[in-house]
C-alpha cells in the first residue's frame, strides 16, 4: 500500500528512520544510507560509490551489454546486503533510481525485471522533471543561506555521465528547467569512437558544448549573473586547485583558474589522473569533459566566477524521502509557479484558477478527515486546479479533456510523469463525466490511485462551484462534517443561490465517493 | 656521484645500532640477570629476522643490475660488506655477552653443565632420556654427492659429525667419491660427513637433576654425547653445530588474474624454507674441512661465514629467561592496571558514549580492548563490526569474540592481512576458521598491506545508528599487547566514524575510496597531511612564531619527511624525536638539524606506540598512528593518522609523551655520527620513562578510584 495515501502521513516512529537511495547513473552506480530522525533532520550514514559504465554501453549501441546488467546485479547484490545489515529491508524506504544512462538503452524494461528478480530492488520512475525537483531542492538552502548569488539571473549547472541539467532561477525562483542531452561520458565516447588526437580532442568537446549553450540561450534569451555548478567533478577541481577541502558552503573559484586546471587535466591521460589523485579510472575519464563543459558555460556567458554548491541526487533524494515526496511548501511554491506560467501560455482566466486552487486546498485540508490523502496530493490537487481549464485555449467544447491532453504533453517544473498524469486525469474530471473504468489512463492507474484521482476530482468540482461567478468572493469556509451531510460554512454575506445550484450538481461526484451531500450554509444565518 | 656529502645516516647501520641498543641492555648489571639473559635472546632474535630479510633483500638486488642505492648513497654491494663487518662483531659481542652471563647465572644458581662435569647418575639419566626422547626424534642425513643435496631448514641448528669412510659404510655409498677433488688433502678425501638437524619438536634447554642448583645442558652437548649411539659402526672424527639462514624476501607475486590469495602465501612459506642461504654459523672449533664441506653443501661463501666461540641459536636462550621461579633475578612484575569502565559487564559503550577514552597499554589492561570487542559480540543491539587483524595472537581472544558475535547473527567483516611477516601460516589458519564461523573475510587489498589498527562497531540505538570505533598504534593480539606499549583511543565522534565506515568500505572494494574529514590515511594522504603539519611549523618558526614537533615512532627513514625536517630545524622549530629503532636522520648538525634531537629508549617494554605532537601555532595538535615515518608506510599500506581532540585524552597522551624525552635510565640519544649515547640525567634525578609510566597508568586507577571532591557544596538555609 502506498504510503502517501494513508492519512497519517504526518504521524512517524518516534525512533529515526535507516534510509538509503541508490542512483544507477551514467558512469558509476552510488548508494547513500542515511538516518531520519523524527524531527525531519538527515545524518548520512554511508555512502559508496561503484564505477560501472551502464551509458558506455546505452550511449553507443543503445541497448545495456549482458556483461554490464550483471555487473550490476552483482554491486546491487552486495548493496543489499549493505541494507540487511542496516536492517532497511521495507522497500519504502528504499529508492532505487535509475537516470539516463538505463533510460536511453532500448532493453530498459528488461534491465528493470533483471534487476528486480536478481536482487529485488525495483527501479522507481525518475524522470526529468522530478531531477530537476530534487536539484532544487538541493539547491534551496543556499538560496537562504546566500541571497547574493541569487539575485538576478542564476544558472545553475549539473555535467552528469549523460545529460548536463540547466536550472534557470530568477530571483531564486525557477523560470527554467531542462536536461540536455550532453554529458562527459557521451564526450569520451565520441572521442573515442574518432580517435581524436588531443588538440582535437578538446576542439571536438566544445563545439558539442557550444551546440547545447546555443540551445539554452534560445530557450532563454537572458545571461545569467552567477553560475552555480554542481557535481563531484567541479568539487574536486576546486579543491584541488584551492588546496583545502570544501564543506558545505558555496565556494568560488576564478574561471581563469579552473580554465588552467582543466587545461592539466586534459593533457593527462586517465591513467595518470588515477595515480595522481587516487581516482578511479572511470572516474578519470570523464573528469575532463565535466569540467570543460562547466568552464565553457562560464566562458560563454562572460561569468568571470563560478560557484561551486555541494548538491547531489541522492541528498536531494533522501531529502525528499524526509520531508514527503514533493510537496514542501517552497518546492510547492516553485511547482505552482511553473503551472501558473504554463497557464498563461494558454491564457487561463489567472486570478480563478489560482482562486480554484486556493479554495481546493481549504477543502483537501478541513476534509483531511474524510479523504485521507498526504500532502503530495494537496500538490496535485493544487496544480490540476491552476490549470484546469487551459483546454479552453482549443475550444470550450469538451474543454476538460484539451486540458488532459494539454498537461499530459506539457513539460513543468517538478511534476514527475506519473504525478503529471493524475494532475491531467483530475483537470479533465473537473466537470461533466465521472471517472469511469473505460476511460483511457484512469484505467490504467492502481486502484488506491483511481481512488485518489476520484477524490481529487471531487473536491477540485467544488471548488470550481465555489467560484461560480468569477468574483473570487468566497474566501474563506469551514468545512463541518456532519453525520448526515458536509456543511460548507462561509462567512459571505451576499446571495449565494448561484452557488448553491452549482454546488447541487458538482457535489454528486462527492456524494458517490464519501457518501455524503455537500450543503453551503452563511455564517450570518 | 653517491660520494658526495651526505646528510642521511645509513638505513642498514642504524639497524644494527638499534640491536647493538639491546644488546647494551644484555651488559647492564642494573638490569636483573634473567632479563639480561632475554635482551641477549632478543638481539639474537632480531639479527636472525634482518639477515633473513634485509641482508637476504640485499643480496637479491645486488644480483640483480639494480643499481638502488639507500638513503645515504650506499649501493647494494657496499651496504652488503658493512653489514657483515658489524654483524662480525655483534655477534662477537653476543658470545662475549653469553660468556659474561654464565658465570653470573651459575652464582645465581642456573649452571650450564658440561661433559666432563656430569657424574654417573646424570649420564644415566641422560642416556636414558636420549634413548626414550631424542634419539627417535632425530634422523642423520648421510650426505651422498651424487644426489641432489637433503633439505636444510633455516634457523635451525643442526650438527654436521665427519665420520671415516669405510667400505662397510651403511650410510655413504662409495660410488660417490669425486675423482676431481685431487687438491684436498688426503686423508680428509676419504672424510664422509653426516648432518644431523636437531628437530624443532625437542628443547633445546635440557634441565639435569643435581642436588642443589638448577643445572642444564644444551641439547647439541646431549647428543655430541651419544653420538657413538646414533652413528653405529661408524668411526667418528670430529662434529661441529652449524646453522644456515635463508633468504627469507620472497615475496608473493600478486597478478592479476583471480589469484586465491590464500594458496599464494601457503606458496611462499613454501618457497622461504628452500630459498638461498646468506648466512653460515658455525662453531669456531669446527675443522677446516667440515667448514668447506658445509660451504660448499650449502653454496656459501667464505665471506658469509661466520665462525662463533659459542653456542649457536642464542634465540633459544629464551628458554633460560623464561625459567619458572627464580623471581628475584627477573624484573619486579608490573601487572597492568585494570581499566574499571571496560570490565567484563561494564556497558562500554555508555562509557565511550560519555567521552572519549584513552589507554596506555601495556600499563593498563588490554582486557579493555578484549572487553570491548567481546561487548559488541554479545551486545543485542549490535548489527555489525568491522575489524583489521595483523597479526594475532595463539588462541586469540579477540578473534574468538568475532566468531561469538558471527554466531549472534552480527555482520562480522574481518580484514585479515596474510601478508604480515611471518606470521602468515598463523594469519591463514585464524582466515580459515572465521570463515567456517560464517565472518566475512577479506584478505586485504591488492598490493597494498592492510596495517591500520581498527574496530568499528556499528549499533542501533534508539536515538539512531551509533558508532563506536577502537583505533590503535599496536595489533589486536592480546600477547604482544603485555609486551609493547600502545596506544588505544575509544571514541564515537561521529566524523570518525563515517571516516572509519568510508575507509571500510575502500578496503573492503565495496566503494572507491571517498574523501574523509578527520583522519588521513595512506596510500592516500597520510603522507601529504603529515608533511603540511611540518611544513606548517616550519612556516610559523620563519615568521617568528613558536614552533614545535615533537613525535615518537619506531622508525624514520623517509627521505621527504627527513628533508622537512632538516628545512623545520634550520627555520629553527624545536623537533624532538623518539625513535626507537632505525633513524636515518643526522641529527644535531650545525647548518642542517642543529635543532633536532632524536633520543631512543630500549627497555623491558618494546616501544612501539606512534605518537605525533605540533605546536600549531598553539592549537597544539595531537595524533596516533599505525605509521611509522618510513616509505613502506606512507606509500604501500593502508595507515591511518587519527587525531586526538578530546582534551583530557590529548593532556594524557601529550604527557605519554613528554616522559620519554626526560629519560635519563634506558634512553640513549643518537649522534650526528650515527652513534648512540647515553642521555645524562638533568638534577641528577634519575628517570625512567617505563617506570614513571607505569605509576602514571596507577595513579590514573586511584585518582578513578577516589575522585577528588572539586566542587563545594555549601549548605544553603532552608
Amino acid at each position: 500500500m502506498n504510503r502517501d495515501l494513508q492519512y497519517s502521513s504526518v504521524e512517524r516512529d518516534s525512533e529515526p528512520k535507516t534510509v538509503a537511495v541508490i542512483d544507477i547513473g551514467a558512469s558509476s552506480l552510488r548508494m547513500q544510507i542515511a538516518e531520519i530522525r523524527s524531527n525531519g533532520s538527515i545524518r548520512n550514514l554511508e555512502s559508496f560509490s561503484q564505477a560501472l559504465s551502464l551509458g558506455k554501453d546505452s550511449f553507443s549501441t543503445g541497448v545495456i551489454a549482458k556483461d554490464t546488467i550483471e555487473n550490476c546485479v552483482h554491486v546491487l547484490a552486495i548493496y543489499r546486503a549493505k541494507l540487511d545489515e542496516y536492517e532497511i529491508t521495507d522497500p519504502e524506504n528504499i529508492r532505487v533510481i535509475a537516470t539516463s544512462g538505463v533510460n536511453e538503452a532500448s532493453n530498459r524494461l528488461a534491465f528493470r525485471d533483471r534487476i528486480y528478480v536478481a536482487t529485488g530492488f525495483e527501479i522507481g520512475q525518475f524522470d526529468e522533471a522530478e531531477l530537476h525537483r530534487i536539484t532544487y531542492r538541493g539547491i534551496q538552502p543556499y538560496i537562504k543561506s546566500a541571497p547574493k548569488y541569487f539575485k538576478g539571473e542564476t544558472l545553475a549547472l549539473e555535467v552528469g555521465g549523460g545529460t548536463t541539467e540547466a536550472l534557470w532561477l530568477t530571483n531564486g525562483d525557477v523560470t527554467f528547467s531542462r536536461a540536455y542531452r550532453l554529458g562527459a561520458l557521451r564526450m569520451r565516447q565520441r572521442l573515442e569512437l574518432y580517435d581524436a588526437p588531443l588538440m582535437k580532442a578538446r576542439e571536438m568537446m566544445e563545439r558539442q558544448i557550444r551546440d547545447t549553450i546555443e540551445l539554452l540561450k534560445a530557450a532563454v534569451m537572458k545571461k545569467p549573473d552567477h553560475l552555480i555548478a554542481m557535481g563531484g567533478d567541479i568539487r574536486f577541481a576546486v579543491s584541488e586547485i584551492k588546496e583545502s577541502s570544501l564543506g558545505n558552503e558555496l565556494e568560488d573559484v576564478k574561471l581563469k583558474a579552473l580554465e588552467k586546471f582543466v587545461s592539466q587535466i586534459l593533457e593527462c591521460s586517465p591513467e595518470n589522473l588515477v595515480t595522481r589523485y587516487h581516482m578511479s579510472l572511470p572516474d578519470a575519464q570523464l573528469l575532463g569533459p565535466g569540467l570543460l563543459t562547466i568552464a565553457t558555460f562560464a566562458r560563454a556567458f562572460d561569468i568571470e566566477k563560478i560557484t561551486v554548491a555541494n548538491v547531489n541526487l541522492r541528498d536531494g533524494m533522501i531529502s525528499e524521502m524526509a520531508k514527503g515526496r514533493m510537496w514542501s511548501p517552497s518546492i510547492g511554491e516553485q511547482i505552482i509557479r511553473s503551472a501558473t506560467q504554463l497557464g498563461r501560455k494558454y491564457n487561463f482566466n489567472e486570478a480563478h484558477s489560482i482562486h480554484v486552487a486556493k479554495l481546493a486546498c481549504i477543502l483537501f485540508d478541513q476534509l483531511q478527515p474524510l479523504h485521507g490523502m498526504s500532502g503530495r496530493f494537496r500538490g496535485l490537487l493544487q496544480v490540476a486546479a491552476i490549470l484546469h481549464k487551459v483546454g479552453a485555449f482549443i475550444g470550450n467544447k469538451a474543454n476538460h479533456k484539451h486540458s488532459m491532453y494539454i498537461i499530459d504533453n506539457s513539460e513543468f517544473f517538478g511534476v514527475g510523469s506519473e504525478d503529471k498524469q493524475l494532475v491531467a486525469l483530475v483537470a479533465r474530471y473537473h466537470r461533466r463525466a465521472m471517472p469511469s473504468s473505460r476511460h483511457i489512463g484512469y484505467s490504467s492507474l492502481s486502484r488506491d490511485l483511481r481512488v485518489a484521482v476520484s477524490k481529487m476530482a471531487s473536491i477540485l468540482r467544488l471548488a470550481i462551484a465555489l467560484d461560480v461567478s468569477y468574483s473570487q468572493k468566497i474566501n474563506s469556509l469551514k468545512c463541518k462534517i456532519m453525520p448526515n451531510d458536509i456543511q460548507i460554512v462561509t462567512e459571505e454575506l451576499s446571495d449565494l443561490t448561484l452557488e448553491r445550484v452549482e454546488l447541487r450538481e458538482a457535489g454528486e461526484l462527492f456524494e458517490n465517493i464519501f457518501g455524503k451531500p455537500v450543503i453551503l450554509t452563511s455564517a450570518s444565518i | 656521484m653517491k660520494k658526495k656529502k651526505n646528510h642521511y645516516l645509513p638505513r642498514e647501520a642504524s639497524w644494527i645500532e638499534f640491536n647493538n641498543r639491546v644488546l647494551d641492555r644484555a651488559f647492564l648489571d642494573s638490569v636483573p640477570l634473567l632479563e639480561r639473559v632475554k635482551f641477549l635472546a632478543i638481539t639474537s632474535s632480531n639479527l636472525d629476522e634482518f639477515m633473513m630479510i634485509r641482508f637476504g633483500g640485499l643480496t637479491m638486488v645486488q644480483r640483480s643490475t639494480s643499481e638502488i642505492t639507500d638513503i645515504s648513497g650506499l649501493d647494494a654491494s657496499e651496504q652488503i660488506d658493512m653489514i657483515r663487518k658489524r654483524v662480525g662483531k655483534m655477534q662477537q659481542r653476543q658470545i662475549e655477552c653469553f660468556d659474561e652471563l654464565l658465570p653470573l647465572l651459575a652464582e645465581s644458581g642456573i649452571r650450564r653443565l658440561n661433559r666432563d662435569e656430569l657424574s654417573d647418575i646424570q649420564r644415566d639419566f641422560l642416556h636414558s632420556h636420549f634413548e626414550s626422547e631424542i634419539v627417535t626424534s632425530i634422523a642423520p642425513l648421510g650426505i651422498d654427492e651424487s644426489q641432489d643435496p637433503p633439505f636444510l631448514a633455516g634457523l635451525r641448528l643442526h650438527l654436521c659429525v665427519r665420520i671415516k669412510d669405510k667400505d662397510e659404510s651403511r650410510l655413504v655409498s662409495k660410488s660417490s667419491v669425486k675423482k676431481d677433488k685431487k687438491k684436498e688433502k688426503s686423508d680428509s678425501e676419504n672424510d664422509r660427513f653426516v648432518v644431523v638437524p636437531l628437530p624443532r619438536n625437542l628443547p633445546r634447554v635440557w634441565a639435569i637433576p643435581t642436588s642443589d642448583q638448577y643445572s642444564f645442558m644444551m641439547l647439541e652437548d646431549i647428543i655430541g654425547l651419544f653420538l657413538d649411539e646414533l652413528l653405529p659402526g661408524q668411526e667418528i672424527l670430529d662434529w661441529t653445530t652449524f646453522r644456515l639462514t635463508r633468504n627469507g624476501d620472497v615475496v608473493l607475486v600478486e597478478d592479476d588474474s583471480r589469484v586465491d590469495l590464500l594458496q599464494g602465501m601457503e606458496e611462499v612459506i613454501e618457497a622461504r624454507k628452500l630459498s638461498d642461504c646468506v648466512r653460515l654459523e658455525i662453531s669456531s672449533k669446527s675443522s677446516g674441512s667440515t667448514r668447506q664441506f658445509l660451504q660448499q653443501l650449502l653454496k656459501v661463501d667464505e665471506e658469509n661465514t661466520y665462525r662463533l666461540a659459542g653456542p649457536l641459536g642464542l634465540v633459544d636462550l629464551f628458554a633460560i629467561s623464561g625459567l619458572p621461579g627464580f623471581n628475584h633475578l627477573k624484573d619486579e612484575p608490573w601487572p597492568p592496571y585494570e581499566v574499571p569502565e571496560f570490565a567484563h559487564g561494564e556497558d562500554v559503550f555508555e562509557t565511550i558514549a560519555q567521552k572519549d577514552r584513552l589507554f596506555h597499554h601495556p600499563y593498563q589492561s588490554y582486557d579493555a580492548v578484549v572487553n570491548f570487542i567481546r561487548a559488541a559480540a554479545e551486545d543485542k543491539r549490535v548489527i555489525a563490526i568491522k575489524q583489521t587483524l595483523y597479526r594475532t595472537a595463539r588462541d586469540s581472544e579477540i578473534a574468538a569474540a568475532l566468531e561469538t558475535a558471527a554466531a549472534n547473527g552480527k555482520n562480522v567483516t574481518c580484514i585479515v592481512e596474510l601478508k604480515a611477516r611471518f606470521d602468515e601460516a598463523r594469519n591463514i589458519e585464524w582466515a580459515r576458521k572465521l570463515e567456517a564461523a560464517g565472518v566475512d573475510v577479506i584478505y586485504g587489498v591488492k598490493g597494498l598491506k592492510t596495517h591500520a589498527k581498527m574496530c568499528l562497531v556499528i549499533r542501533k540505538e534508539a536515538s539512531g545508528i551509533k558508532r563506536y570505533m577502537h583505533f590503535a598504534t599496536g595489533n589486536y593480539n592480546e600477547t604482544t599487547a603485555r609486551l609493547y606499549s600502545d596506544i588505544s583511543f575509544f571514541t564515537c565522534d561521529e566524523q570518525l566514524g563515517r571516516d572509519a565506515v568510508h575507509l571500510f568500505n575502500a578496503i573492503t572494494g565495496l566503494s572507491v575510496p571517498q574523501s574523509m574529514g578527520k583522519i588521513a590515511a595512506a596510500p592516500i594522504d597520510l603522507r601529504d597531511t603529515t608533511m603540511e603539519f611540518i611544513q606548517l611549523e616550519t612556516e610559523n618558526a620563519r615568521q617568528g612564531n613558536k614552533a614545535e614537533i615533537r613525535v615518537k615512532v619506531n622508525s624514520l627513514v623517509d627521505r621527504e619527511i627527513i628533508d622537512a625536517l632538516y628545512e623545520a630545524s634550520q627555520a629553527g622549530v624545536k623537533v624532538i624525536l623518539n625513535v626507537r629503532g632505525l633513524c636515518c636522520l643526522m641529527p644535531g648538525k650545525k647548518g642542517l638539524s642543529e635543532n633536532i634531537r632524536v633520543v631512543s629508549v630500549v627497555d623491558r617494554f618494546l616501544e612501539h606506540s606512534r605518537i605525533f605532537y605540533f605546536y600549531h601555532g598553539g592549537d597544539e595538535k595531537m595524533f596516533i598512528s599505525s605509521a611509522d615515518w618510513m616509505g613502506r608506510n606512507l606509500d604501500r599500506r593502508v595507515e591511518l593518522l587519527i587525531p586526538i581532540e578530546d582534551r583530557e585524552c590529548k593532556n594524557r597522551l601529550l604527557r605519554i609523551l613528554n616522559f620519554y624525552f626526560s629519560d635519563s635510565e634506558s634512553a640513549t640519544e643518537l649522534m650526528s655520527n650515527g652513534s648512540y649515547e647515553k642521555v645524562e640525567a638533568k638534577k641528577k634525578k634519575q628517570v625512567r620513562s617505563q617506570q614513571s609510566l607505569y605509576e602514571e597508568a596507577g595513579q590514573l586507577l586511584k585518582a578513578s578510584k577516589n575522585p577528588k571532591t572539586t566542587v563545594f557544596q555549601p549548605h544553603r538555609p532552608g
